[in-house]
């Protein structure tokens, strides 16, 4: 208390100073703020999570192993084996190879970076526009030239090393064209593109129809069942994490497409696609989402308090917490990502809170401490320092819980969320600041408003505070057992709680990315992968009849897995050989009798005669072994289900080598497997953190215990909804329990509080906590719960659910403070209450009419 | 680097161009005969041919009529070594046509295996025969010939890279005398002529330094078919083996894998007695 004397004392004499130093503090956060960095990867999990680790480890020893982008051509004519239709492939396929994410300000960055060489250093470095993608030999040539000549910073080397990207995103196209064919020619075996070039007569054209159809390596993986459709992969450069760049590939390629006028369907799909959309969608309604989100609560705070002052200093105050939580994030090292670009949106619903309650505070003081005798400045400060003498220490509990709150979800191996966790927390610590900083010094500095009217409540509301009154103290048992019935009804939709994840589902059904993947799914095995890559004890393994037969037993027990689509493997190689190697005979699709040597020397003859991409499924030292699953759904559980079951038929038969699921199915499976460990963790914590402020703040082991157990009936009541609605328990999802604790308990504070200070009775106590929380509670939960509702607007399902479940969780989490945390009341003895003076002055909030006295 | 040049610079090839010759294996063993009428006497003639002609020169540079080797070759991964192959190299030229045989003694899984390779000059390099023998199959498929990118043995090095040199095949522009390894080389720069050049090597474009002294190419880069630059190859030890200058010892490394091969050439003999019979697909997979 002798601080906050001490700090209203000063706030008198210097206001304008801290007002300015507030000011100052923002413009320097604003200014770093502006040089905020985007880490746009698409991935949850960091590189140096195992799963992420095995899937750069795929990466280093396969071919054939980078992000793919799939393009789908489905013709209307009866076989897509027609003149016009190979043409345009053909086309495509050229097109992509010389495909480039450059424009002519690349070319202009590049002369003049070529500029600051010595004259005798520029030899060969001629940039001209259009870039070829064979230019990156010279991008890297600039690059050691001006690193040798010193003339080369940070920005320019990583703009550099970013341009080596974009001038040669695409590393293999795989279409008709470029990919491999193992044919037998007479007697001769010949492994060669499959269209080099399109075929000039009819007879070609069927001949390669036949020859594609007959191809059981690719079958539903490039070549579809129906002759009217094939496959083009596109094997990009861009580093996985790199969702800029993979969307403007995706855009170059829808583009591209239109500009080549080519006369067939073509459909965009497979993991770039997504994590492109994915990334593009939320990064879009994020920004949209903020004039949104501040114009909702604006609109709420207008309605709440009919006061336009009212209104902007509570929203200022939490756009000031926004900036410098962004400007943190820069001084701290860190970039904005998919998850914390919704930040602003949590800390403007969560922020405005702490000035709701002190400029609630503030407007209820005038009235009785205006002193005639005292002029208006020190009549100011002195309402000034009541509401900072009753206010400073429950808004500092009410946000050291929610900062608690969003503290727990940092232990996670989800590093997105982690660092969300963390930066909420900082701005909500900021707000705090703020609102006890620039708040009293605006209200110093500003002439006084003119005193809010005291408006009656309305009708509606006194019937609402009227019911609830009765329900909770005349109607006890019935109540008790509606929240039994209720609790009932969360336990059985808990049971049908599903932790899953699917990328495509987040998208609407009309979107392009949804309908495109459709297609694959109906015309290839589909578009998402999951991959095991096997380690065998010593190299040569895979060359052995009985471990490739193991193999086969593995992919056989793969393709019977009904959500799979397609295998590509070693055996598939194998089996080609063997046809080709009996003159192409369709019966000798099979793995060849075992004996010794003979695959070795298969695989000898069939890298002699120029075959390679047997290497995107074996090591060069066929040491390694890795097994493509394309699945025809992305969904996570339908994933781990794949895993589940194959991964004892390995052992079984393949018993001596080491098992490594990778690529981005595991990710995803790796992702869910984190949330559920972050779940876990982050309710313990939320809860520990909660509990542990709640018996400082009342001393009383029952008091925390009621004030946990509602929101134990919350987060229960959470998990509920999400059963009963089908929606998943995901990466977006699982961050509202722990957030609603930490809100939540914001409620049970006031309330319980307000009881235990009460002199009366349980019931009495009880009945008048309702009658002063009901309408700050409601109105604290208006602005949270529309805040949030803005949500919705998004076209990402993974955000609509998000914004739908929160501000649901904030209804229930007053539902429940109104209604279970009473009858936790009324069900015990009340204790004696402590002495007023060893409590915190916690007040409730005052709005519209509904006061009660601040203490003199 | 590894370079050593054991020959002295100064000393002039004794061989005079013979009628037949080239490389098949183009820094194998690498020696050639000229036609004699246009066979350039010295260095400074070499230097002063278009590079079409120079090129020409290289591949008809004396090498006798047969020769005779055994060729280590390394595989390594990075800085790692991954394989070894080991392989019997005999070869003879009969007028235009030029027979190549190779047994491979390791690794042991393809033991046996053999390589016959017919070229002939006056012929399309689509004409080349391939014939490869799997003793676990006990017979010889034929590889296709129109399209030699496949690698050789497991190598870095491709059929394509590997065959009589086929000057043809690209256009040529000289760069000029640049010095390589303190050495005077001319760099030419070579281009693929038609898409076939295209399927048959994969390479859109090549980068050549072409010692006129040995009339050896030293060095080569060569670019993949969207023009990046995917593999170089570079000759690091030459040595004068019955007054032939001769390649013991190069590397091909694959700059966008990361894989190189380096390859030992020893017991170098030139001009041995060859039986014919050995050039036959049906004599394939016995050791001589």
């Amino acid at each position: 208390m002798q601080l906050i004397q001490g700090y209203l004392r000063l706030l008198e004499r210097r206001y304008k100073l801290l007002i300015a130093l507030v000011l100052l503090i923002t413009l320097g956060f604003a200014y770093v703020a502006s040089g905020l960095q985007t880490n746009a990867t698409p991935y949850f999990l960091d590189q140096s999570h195992p799963s992420r680790q095995a899937d750069q480890f795929l990466k280093s020893h396969f071919s054939g192993s980078g992000e793919n982008l799939m393009i789908a051509t489905r013709t209307e004519q009866a076989s897509i084996y027609n003149a016009d239709s190979l043409e345009d492939l053909h086309k495509l396929t050229l097109a992509l190879e010389q495909l480039t994410l450059t424009d002519t300000t690349d070319v202009s960055r590049l002369q003049q970076l070529v500029q600051r060489l010595p004259a005798h250093d520029r030899n060969g470095l001629e940039f001209a526009s259009p870039l070829q993608p064979r230019q990156i030999d010279q991008i890297r040539t600039l690059q050691q030239r001006l690193q040798q000549v010193g003339v080369l910073d940070k920005a320019d080397q990583r703009w550099l090393q970013e341009m080596q990207t974009r001038i040669h995103p695409v590393t293999k196209v795989r279409s008709l064209v470029r990919i491999e064919s193992i044919t037998a020619n007479g007697d001769e075996l010949d492994i060669h593109p499959l269209m080099f070039r399109v075929p000039a007569d009819e007879a070609g054209r069927s001949k390669l129809a036949a020859e594609a159809q007959a191809n059981g390596l690719l079958r539903d993986v490039m070549i579809s069942r129906s002759p009217q459709a094939v496959n083009t992969l596109v094997e990009l450069s861009i580093p996985q994490d790199d969702a800029p760049a993979m969307r403007r590939m995706y855009d170059a390629t829808a583009a591209l497409i239109e500009q080549l006028q080519l006369r067939d369907h073509y459909a965009i799909g497979g993991p770039p696609a997504i994590f492109a959309q994915t990334s593009a969608t939320m990064e879009q309604d994020s920004n949209r989402f903020f004039p949104l989100i501040l114009l909702v609560v604006m609109v709420v705070l207008g309605l709440l308090f009919r006061s336009p002052r009212s209104v902007f200093i509570p929203i200022g105050v939490a756009f000031l917490s926004v900036i410098w939580t962004l400007g943190s994030m820069v001084l701290l090292g860190y970039q904005q990502n998919i998850v914390s670009t919704m930040l602003p949106v949590f800390l403007i619903a969560i922020g405005v809170s702490d000035s709701v309650h002190f400029i609630a505070a503030y407007r209820h003081s005038s009235g009785s401490t205006a002193d005639a005798g005292l002029d208006r400045q020190t009549v100011k400060a002195q309402r000034l320092g009541k509401v900072l003498n009753h206010l400073t220490v429950p808004m500092l509990l009410t946000s050291l819980t929610t900062i608690g709150g969003f503290l727990s979800l940092c232990w996670t191996p989800i590093h997105f969320i982690a660092q969300f966790g963390a930066f909420v927390a900082l701005g909500v610590a900021y707000a705090f600041i703020i609102t006890l900083t620039l708040l009293p010094g605006l209200y110093l500095w500003l002439p006084a408003a003119r005193q809010a009217e005291q408006a009656r409540p309305s009708a509606l509301m006194q019937r609402l505070i009227g019911l609830t009154q009765q329900l909770v103290t005349r109607h006890t048992r019935a109540l008790s057992i509606g929240v039994v019935a209720v609790l009932i009804l969360c336990g059985l939709g808990i049971q049908r709680l599903q932790i899953d994840n699917e990328m495509i589902g987040y998208f609407s059904s009309h979107s392009r990315v949804y309908q495109d993947n459709s297609e694959f799914k109906r015309d290839f095995g589909g578009a998402a992968t999951l991959e095991f890559v096997l380690r065998a004890p010593q190299p040569g393994y895979f060359k052995q009849s009985q471990h490739v037969a193991g193999l086969e037993q593995v992919q056989q027990q793969l393709l019977n897995h009904p959500r799979v689509g397609a295998v590509y493997a070693l055996p598939n190689f194998m089996k080609l050989m063997n046809k080709a190697m009996h003159g192409d005979d369709p019966q000798q699709y099979h793995l060849p009798a075992a004996s010794n040597d003979l695959y070795a020397q298969y695989l000898f003859l069939y890298e002699n005669s120029n075959g390679n991409e047997i290497f995107n499924v074996v090591d060069s030292s066929y040491q390694l072994a890795r097994i493509i699953v394309f699945v025809k759904t992305d969904q996570t559980s339908a994933m781990a289900d794949i895993v589940q079951r194959i991964t004892p038929v390995i052992h079984q038969q393949l018993p001596e080598v080491e098992i490594i699921p990778a690529g981005f199915g595991e990710v995803l499976i790796a992702t869910r497997d984190e949330i559920i460990y972050t779940q876990i963790t982050s309710l313990l914590l939320s809860f520990a953190v909660v509990t542990a402020l709640l018996l400082a703040l009342f001393r009383s082991v029952r008091y925390a215990l009621i004030g946990v157990i509602p929101l134990v009936g919350v987060v229960a009541g959470n998990f509920a909804l999400l059963g009963w609605s089908g929606l998943y328990l995901d990466v977006g999802t699982a961050i509202v329990a722990p957030i609603a604790i930490g809100i939540g308990v914001d409620y049970a504070i006031y309330f319980l509080n307000h009881c235990r200070q009460h002199p009366g009775s349980n019931r009495e106590a009880v009945a008048d906590a309702i009658r002063q929380q009901f309408a700050p509670i409601l109105f604290n939960t208006l602005v949270l719960g529309c805040g949030f509702l803005v949500l919705t607007f998004s076209s990402h399902q993974a955000l609509i659910n998000l914004g739908w479940l929160v501000s649901s969780t904030m209804l229930l989490s007053a539902l429940f403070t109104f209604l279970v945390l009473p009858l936790c009341v009324l069900f015990g003895r009340k204790p004696p209450a402590p002495q007023v003076a060893d409590l915190p002055g916690v007040i409730p909030l005052r709005i519209n009419g509904y006061p009660s006295e601040l203490p003199e | 680097m590894l370079f050593s040049f054991l020959a002295s610079p100064e000393h002039r090839l004794t061989t005079r161009y013979a009628r037949l010759g080239s490389l098949l294996l183009t820094g194998l063993l690498s020696a050639a005969t000229l036609q004699a009428a246009e066979a350039p006497a010295n260095t400074s003639e070499m230097a002063s041919l278009t590079p079409e002609k120079l090129m020409e020169a290289v591949k008809w540079r004396a090498d006798g009529n047969s020769r005779q080797a055994d060729i280590t070759l390394e595989l390594w991964q990075g800085q790692q070594l991954r394989d070894t192959r080991q392989v019997r190299y005999l070869e003879q030229d009969k007028g235009q046509s030029r027979d190549t045989l190779m047994y491979i003694s390791e690794p042991k899984d393809v033991a046996g295996t053999s390589l016959l390779f017919q070229s002939d000059a006056e012929k399309s390099s689509d004409d080349d025969s391939i014939y490869l023998y799997l003793p676990a199959l006990r017979k010889a498929k034929q590889l296709a010939a129109r399209n030699k990118q496949g690698r050789f043995i497991g190598s870095e090095f491709i059929y394509a890279d590997l065959e009589w040199l086929r000057p043809e095949d690209f256009s040529y522009q000289s760069k000029g005398k640049v010095m390589w390894h303190d050495r005077p080389v001319i760099e030419l720069e070579a281009t693929a002529k038609q898409d076939s050049v295209l399927e048959k090597t994969g390479y859109s474009r090549k980068v050549l330094w072409v010692d006129p002294q040995y009339q050896l190419i030293v060095a080569t880069d060569f670019y993949d078919e969207q023009g990046r630059l995917l593999k170089r190859m570079e000759v690091e030890k030459v040595e004068q083996i019955q007054h032939i200058w001769t390649i013991t010892q190069q590397r091909m490394d694959n700059l966008q894998s990361g894989q190189s091969t380096r390859m030992y050439v020893k017991n170098i003999s030139y001009d041995v007695a060859v039986n014919d019979r050995l050039f036959n697909r049906q004599q394939l997979g016995k050791r001589w």
